[in-house]
């Protein structure tokens, strides 16, 4: 009888074990033998769930244990253990009589001159008895416990040691007979009970595979490495065989998984293709991919522990069982075969290292064409987009180390290599039927190579066509969507040979323009690499021809003459290009900045019928533009740039070997372009920019030093300056001033037209500008104020009060810093400091403080707009607002304009002759 | 209890999958090494037989004292030497292939905790491994239950060592803070630490020995406070030999 709740089971468990061992102190061996029979009553009981039937059997064993330590002790001296084997063949319920039977009989395998094989074959001939599957199950696992010290210790079951091999292989049979059996008892257990229990039996199935398994274990701990033929041969097939015939999803699935982690890395080699051949023949529901996954993770961690393994056959064995699988299993969903395609991609880059790509190239080649017989879900998208960005993970922990692969981490180069040298990776990549997901993907891919590339400067770099043919396949889908990324992407662009640079560049341009595309700002970046090339061609130049004429004159010489001559068209050739580009750039405020800056670059290069042309282009943006502020704007830029070029004059004295007539030609170009800017500027719509922008142009004809050239004030002796045009400018836009209808915005520029005036005047000129001229514009400027003063002193009395004690602590704050310089000297600052940087690019020149200095002169230029002014009356600051709503004379600037004239005198006598 | 000559010791190893519990047994108990990976499914035991020095004190290598020592020795005074079956338990470090669950750790009188010092996660890992043994191996008492700690692979490069001797000595000391109940006399205790490698052989028997001995004196000690009483069982009413009617006969 057994009991009927676990708790009673477990009790009578402990009671039956403390009489027995009474018993056996006594030494009443029969009435140990009842007890241990009243103990193992209780694994009859049919409702224990198999972790309860495991509880009870555990106390059991230790409970048995006891009783056959007294039988292996008290042979011979009290009883026989052949007698007792017999002996317990009476007892009436097999459960208790096969416990015992197995008790008696591995105790008598202890014994010397034991019957050992005749024991070990019945006992296990006998366990048929029981076909019940959970009892049968732990019946055979006791068997197994049983004889597992004898078996792996090496007890031989022959007489000769020369017949070893004889005896592991009775171990193996008995073992695997073990297995065979208890695999079917387990199967069996699946159809057993209603149907609707199914789910339970799964459960309890589960629970119960370690069982099976622990048989495996044992085949593997008596196996020794220099057994892996017998394992291949032997052991392997007949395990396979059992796993085919069962055609049981659960039975196969766990024991495989088994199969290829408790035995030896150097077994699983050797048994490879008998595995995959084993996993084509099972049944249609069982993964494949979790098998083969399971496989390729044992292998690559081998390769990680054993790196100087080499085995080129691994991979040829595996990619034929693809083909076949393939072949053979057109119902496996695509899901199966990325999934193992995708661990397939790991194993190739650990045992290919370093020249996995061919490999990875077929494996994305088959996924490529296998996915067409397929419709393509989200899931499948999401797949495939791990399988490109080789971030699968492993979900198995088991061997307690660490299989994720982090693809930016293990091989830097990784994506790039991909994207160069396997032709369906990019297929595929392009092929996903998400764009969405396509261009994740490809940004993921990118900011990666971006990183690495940041890290380390000569690696990643795209230097052939058939790579950027490549790249720029894959990067296709976002030249709509991600301007950035391509623009970024050019960067990667690289190649010594400058002549082939070009080229890359200009298959770039063309694909580029060959897409219907948001083009302007991809070509914006694109103009800016050709830049740099044009800058790396001319550094090349200069410092390649005095090496080469120390070597060889003669040769050299002439030599050098026709490198000059090529070198002259090649540059022209990369302008061309640039000019092209321009063109093609759907934006006139773009084209107008790409011309300006391209010309300065042209000028550098002293190339100046190049740096003309551009300049021309870039007053014909300029009239292309109709918002008048961005004019205004563009007639500043453009100043800077002429401000700053060289090459655009020529001086008659240098000129000795050129002709008359190109002499002057070539100095007009300057002439030429400075007189047009500063007429587009005179004829802005606005009158405070007109007046602005010809004060601003003024400068055009008072060059200042550019120190990166080497020019030094004072030093320098050849810089272009008209003291009477800087005059007529400054009279100009002093007429324009006057012009201006609000009397405060009048005042206002005319007091900027004063610092300027003052600017001129410290930088020596002084035969225009002349000290006369200043002291009778302050003189204008007070005569106005007072008519303003008036003005506003009509209009509020009231308030006038409040005012003068603001201003007069504005004065008195401006007093207190000296320093603060007039905003003349900020727009000296401002023109310094903006320009073209070295490498091409405009805004490089700027450091913190410039830029500041910079926004603080466009914020002024606000300040001093006109109320009337619609374009920028929104965009007003509230103080500026406030100024003219109350109509307060802006006298503070003028404060500070004589304020600076009085400080100056300390350093400049000149000074103490203009009054204040 | 005289009547058993020998006691059967149980001792369980628990740590995290790849720290080398199966290897650290297979050192011990046959005293070999295989660079060899297999995995452990399950849990299953093997045996050996040892010879313990009872009143000899051994514990020089371990970090701080044995709590439960006072009871063991008080115990077995007389003798000196006394021969055991220790029977270690290798588990797997994964619990689904624990598919039955742990009713093994029952019975239990020494749990050995091993983590790969190159392994700081393993390291991290041991308090969780602690609790679930004590949640599932039905102590009667957890705070004098004998822990013993193993640090395996020491043989590998320092510089690939992630888990310090004084991390390791700190948790050893602080072991059972979070076990001792209240109601326990020890303000705390710590437990023995060792520093094993299995593949190269050290410190594994020394080790071992600790194991065997700590796990002796729960033994008796359990057989002291757990003892059936004689009065309970004497006339053995519940007894049926084979006569179980009505039920079948398998």
């Amino acid at each position: 009888m057994y009991s009927n709740s676990l708790e009673q089971a477990n009790g009578n468990i402990k009671q039956q074990t403390v009489l027995m061992a009474r018993c056996l102190s006594q030494h009443k061996l029969m009435d140990a033998f009842k007890h241990a029979s009243n103990m193992l009553s209780e694994l009859r009981n049919p409702l224990l769930s198999p972790k309860q039937y495991y509880e009870l059997y555990v106390t059991i064993y230790d409970t048995l244990t006891t009783l056959q330590q007294y039988l292996v002790e008290n042979h011979k001296t009290k009883h026989h253990l052949t007698d007792l084997y017999e002996l317990v063949q009476y007892a009436g319920n097999i459960i208790p009589r096969l416990y015992l039977m197995i008790t008696v009989g591995s105790a008598y395998l202890y014994i010397e001159d034991s019957p050992k094989l005749a024991i070990c074959k019945d006992m296990i001939e006998m366990c048929n008895g029981v076909q019940q599957p959970v009892r049968g199950l732990f019946l055979r696992y006791y068997l197994s416990q049983r004889t597992k010290e004898f078996f792996e210790n090496g007890v031989i079951f022959i007489d000769h040691k020369s017949e070893e091999n004889i005896d592991k292989i009775f171990k193996i049979d008995f073992i695997t007979t073990n297995f065979i059996e208890m695999n079917k008892l387990w199967v069996r257990l699946q159809y057993q009970g209603p149907l609707k229990e199914k789910d339970l039996r799964t459960k309890e199935r589960k629970e119960l595979q370690v069982l099976i398994g622990s048989n495996l274990v044992r085949l593997s701990s008596i196996l020794e490495l220099s057994d892996v033929d017998l394992y291949t041969e032997n052991v392997l097939p007949r395990i396979l065989e059992q796993v085919v015939q069962c055609r049981d999803i659960i039975a196969q699935e766990y024991l495989l998984e088994i199969i290829l982690k408790i035995f030896p890395e150097e077994f699983q080699i050797s048994g490879l293709t008998k595995i995959l051949e084993c996993s084509l023949k099972l049944t249609p529901k069982t993964s494949i991919s979790k098998i083969i996954i399971t496989l390729i993770e044992r292998m690559i961690l081998f390769k990680k522990r054993s790196a100087d393994y080499t085995d080129s056959s691994v991979f040829n064995k595996i990619w034929s069982y693809l083909v076949t699988l393939d072949e053979e299993r057109p119902d496996l969903p695509i899901k199966e075969f990325i999934l193992i395609i995708s661990s397939l991609t790991q194993l190739v880059q650990l045992w290919d290292a370093p020249h996995p790509y061919i490999n990875l190239d077929s494996l994305y080649k088959f996924i490529f064409y296998k996915k067409d017989d397929y419709t393509i879900t989200e899931e499948t998208n999401n797949m495939l987009k791990k399988l490109l960005l080789i971030s699968s993970s492993s979900t198995n922990d088991f061997f307690g180390e660490n299989i994720e692969f982090d693809a930016a981490k293990t091989t830097d180069d990784l994506y790039f290599n991909l994207i160069t040298k396997c032709e369906y990776y990019v297929e595929l990549l392009v092929s996903l039927s998400n764009e969405q997901l396509k261009i994740d993907t490809i940004e993921t891919i990118f900011h990666t190579i971006f990183d690495n590339s940041n890290k380390k400067t000569s690696k990643y770099k795209i230097s052939n066509k058939d790579h950027l043919i490549q790249f720029t396949k894959m990067l296709q889908p976002c030249l709509l969507e991600n301007c950035e990324l391509v623009s970024k992407f050019f960067h990667l662009i690289k190649n010594k040979n400058l002549q082939t640079q070009f080229d890359l560049l200009n298959y770039c341009h063309n694909w580029i323009i060959s897409t219907n595309s948001n083009r302007g700002y991809i070509l914006e970046s694109l103009i800016v690499e050709y830049w740099k090339l044009i800058r790396k061609y001319c550094k090349k130049i200069n410092t390649k021809s005095p090496l080469q004429k120390s070597k060889k004159k003669n040769e050299t010489l002439t030599k050098l003459h026709v490198e000059k001559i090529d070198s002259a068209t090649f540059i022209k050739q990369f302008f061309k290009t640039i000019g092209r580009c321009i063109q093609e750039i759907p934006n006139a405020e773009i084209q107008f900045k790409m011309n300006c800056t391209t010309a300065s670059l042209a000028d550098q290069l002293k190339l100046k019928d190049l740096s003309y042309d551009f300049f021309v282009n870039a007053f014909i943006n300029f009239e292309e533009m109709s918002d008048s502020q961005l004019q205004y704007q563009s007639i500043v830029y453009i100043s800077q740039c002429l401000q700053k070029t060289r090459s655009l004059f020529a001086f008659e004295k240098n000129g000795e070997n050129k002709s008359l007539s190109t002499a002057q030609n070539e100095s007009n170009y300057y002439e030429n372009l400075i007189t047009k800017c500063t007429l587009y500027g005179s004829k802005l719509l606005n009158k405070q920019d007109q007046c602005r922008s010809v004060l601003q142009c003024s400068h055009l004809w008072w060059c200042t030093e550019v120190p990166a050239l080497g020019e030094e004030e004072g030093v320098t002796g050849s810089f272009f300056r008209d003291g009477k045009r800087v005059l007529e400018c400054l009279q100009r836009s002093l007429r324009v001033a006057d012009s201006v209808m609000d009397n405060c915005t009048s005042f206002l520029l005319t007091v900027e037209i004063l610092n300027r005036v003052l600017y001129y005047f410290i930088h020596g000129e002084t035969s225009y500008v002349t000290i006369k001229y200043c002291n009778g514009l302050i003189e204008l400027i007070k005569t106005n104020l007072q008519f303003l003063e008036r003005e506003t002193r009509m209009a509020t009395t009231s308030k006038n009060e409040i005012e003068n004690s603001v201003l007069n602590h504005q004065a008195d704050s401006n007093s207190a810093l000296p320093s603060t310089s007039s905003s003349a000297e900020h727009h000296a600052n401002f023109l310094t400091c903006y320009g073209i940087g070295i490498d091409g690019t405009i805004i490089k020149s700027f450091n913190k403080q410039e830029s500041s200095k910079l926004s603080d002169v466009l914020f002024g230029k606000r300040l001093h707009q006109n109320e009337h002014d619609a374009i920028d009356k929104a965009s007003a600051q509230k103080s500026f607002a406030s100024i003219a709503k109350n109509n307060r004379i802006p006298i503070e600037f003028f404060e500070r304009t004589l304020n600076y004239i009085k400080l100056q005198r300390t350093v400049d006598d000149r000074f103490k002759l203009i009054a204040t | 209890m005289s009547s058993r000559k020998k006691n059967i010791l149980k001792v369980i190893i628990l740590g995290d999958s790849g720290v080398g519990k199966t290897s650290l047994m297979q050192r011990y108990v046959n005293g070999k090494y295989s660079q060899q990976y297999k995995a452990t499914i399950g849990a299953d035991f093997l045996t050996k037989e040892v010879i313990l020095e009872e009143d000899e004190e051994s514990g020089n290598q371990g970090a701080g004292n044995f709590a439960s020592a006072t009871a063991g020795d008080s115990n077995n005074v007389k003798s000196n030497k006394k021969t055991a079956t220790l029977q270690v338990w290798d588990t797997a470090g994964q619990e689904r292939f624990q598919s039955l669950g742990v009713a093994f750790y029952r019975g239990a009188d020494c749990c050995v905790l091993v983590y790969d010092v190159t392994n700081q996660k393993s390291f991290e890992h041991l308090a969780n491994w602690r609790d679930e043994f004590l949640l599932h191996a039905n102590i009667s008492s957890p705070e004098t239950f004998p822990f013993i700690i193993l640090g395996n692979k020491i043989d590998v490069d320092d510089s690939k060592k992630q888990v310090s001797t004084r991390q390791a000595q700190e948790f050893a000391r602080n072991f059972s803070a979070d076990v001792a109940s209240s109601a326990s006399d020890n303000n705390s205790f710590g437990v023995p630490l060792f520093f094993t490698s299995a593949k190269g052989d050290l410190n594994v028997d020394a080790a071992f020995q600790k194991i065997a001995k700590s796990a002796l004196q729960q033994n008796q000690y359990d057989m002291e406070n757990n003892a059936f009483d004689d009065e309970e069982f004497n006339d053995a009413i519940n007894i049926h030999l084979d006569n179980g009617a009505g039920s079948c006969q398998c």
